[in-house]
């Protein structure tokens, strides 16, 4: 890669380079919201089937 | 022990399993759907279509009269196989078609098989659809798979099952087109096409879905095509129900036993006794993404076996 390019790339990185970063922590942050927001009430583990549900 | 009661209760083993992937809770704004990490544990932002899938199983287990099915004309179970149904109806886009790995994805995969088993759970339970089908069929018309057979078959099995329910020659008419083409296919290269070659798994997914479809469709000419591959496919297991995978195009090691029962081949005996000595790959072992269709295709191979009355040992 010439100097030129290079520094063409280095300028694109500073210019767009926040873009996907960005992107990732805010849909980080989003779920995360969501998550403590709808949070049920009983485990992870709960409501599976047991024999009782068709009783 | 007889072929169709293997198949079956290895099938019937994995309802509990289902039942438990399905948001069964009535008031639940996710009634009915079958994506556990989505609607349970909230590790995916949108829910995988192809869970709904788990719609047939619970509407086979609900009609499959066998001794080891406690499931049998339970209708809370019918009920849970509708509400899945209906999750998948109301989880489309506007243009019928669905998601599976990112949202808006618009997968032609996911489509044609959740649309061939959503269908066939009204179709066996004898309802009438609540929600609209034509968007899916249009969309399933208008789109195509040509590198992977057994996608192009699902569609046409899709489409065959929709006119059935909608009483639209129209859409038969494109699954018989769609189905044709895989005839041509097959006799032009010798094989079902997956990525550019033969697969044998993915064969007897295509053949399952072809078989369905021939029923539906009533092709007489596709089910004797049928008959001969299903016999191909068939000869080319092992005595313990195993087949060579490492030369196959995508290396696969599962195999949809559906074809076989419906052309009374005995080699599914081989897959029975396959499943019975722990030779072969069986829904129980498979995760869950691809249990689902898996088991659908063993109980739906129970179900005729013992419709049919035919009985092949193990």
């Amino acid at each position: 890669m010439t100097p030129a390019r290079l520094i063409l790339f280095r300028l694109f990185l500073i210019l767009f380079g926040w873009i996907p970063v960005t992107g990732r922590l805010l849909h980080r942050i989003l779920v995360w919201i969501y998550v403590k927001k709808n949070r049920r009430p009983y485990g992870a583990s709960s409501r599976f089937y047991t024999p009782e549900d068709i009783q | 022990m007889e072929t169709a009661q293997v198949l079956g209760m290895e099938a019937i083993r994995q309802v509990p399993r289902v039942l438990g992937l399905m948001d069964r809770e009535k008031d639940s704004p996710t009634h009915g759907c079958a994506d556990r990490y989505f609607w349970h544990y909230k590790l995916h932002d949108f829910p995988n279509a192809r869970f709904q899938e788990a719609a047939e199983i619970l509407a086979l287990a609900f009609v499959y009269p066998h001794p080891s099915n406690s499931f049998y004309g339970v209708e809370r179970v019918r009920a849970w196989a509708l509400a899945s149904a209906d999750y998948w109806g109301k989880t489309r886009h506007g243009d019928g078609s669905v998601d599976e790995a990112y949202p808006y994805e618009r997968s032609f995969c996911a489509t044609a098989f959740s649309a061939f088993h959503v269908t066939q759970t009204l179709i066996l339970l004898s309802e009438s659809p609540s929600f609209d089908l034509r968007p899916t069929a249009r969309w399933l018309m208008a789109h195509d798979s040509p590198d992977t057979a057994n996608q192009r078959a699902a569609s046409a099995a899709a489409l065959a099952n929709i006119s059935v329910l909608l009483s639209d020659d129209r859409l038969l008419h494109a699954a018989r087109s769609r189905a044709a083409a895989l005839h041509d296919e097959h006799r032009r290269l010798g094989y079902l096409n997956e990525y550019g070659g033969a697969d044998l798994g993915y064969t007897s997914i295509t053949l399952s879905m072809l078989a369905v479809y021939a029923d539906r469709a009533r092709d007489t000419d596709a089910a004797l095509w049928l008959n001969t591959a299903a016999a191909a496919m068939g000869s080319r297991l092992r005595d313990d129900g195993s087949c060579e995978y490492a030369s196959q195009s995508r290396h696969t090691r599962f195999l949809y036993p559906y074809a076989l029962a419906w052309s009374s081949d005995p080699a599914i005996g081989k897959i029975a006794g396959g499943i019975s000595s722990d030779r072969i790959l069986k829904p129980s072992w498979m995760d869950d993404r691809y249990m689902v269709p898996y088991t659908a295709d063993y109980l739906r191979s129970a179900f005729r076996l013992a419709a049919s009355g035919l009985e092949i040992q193990s």
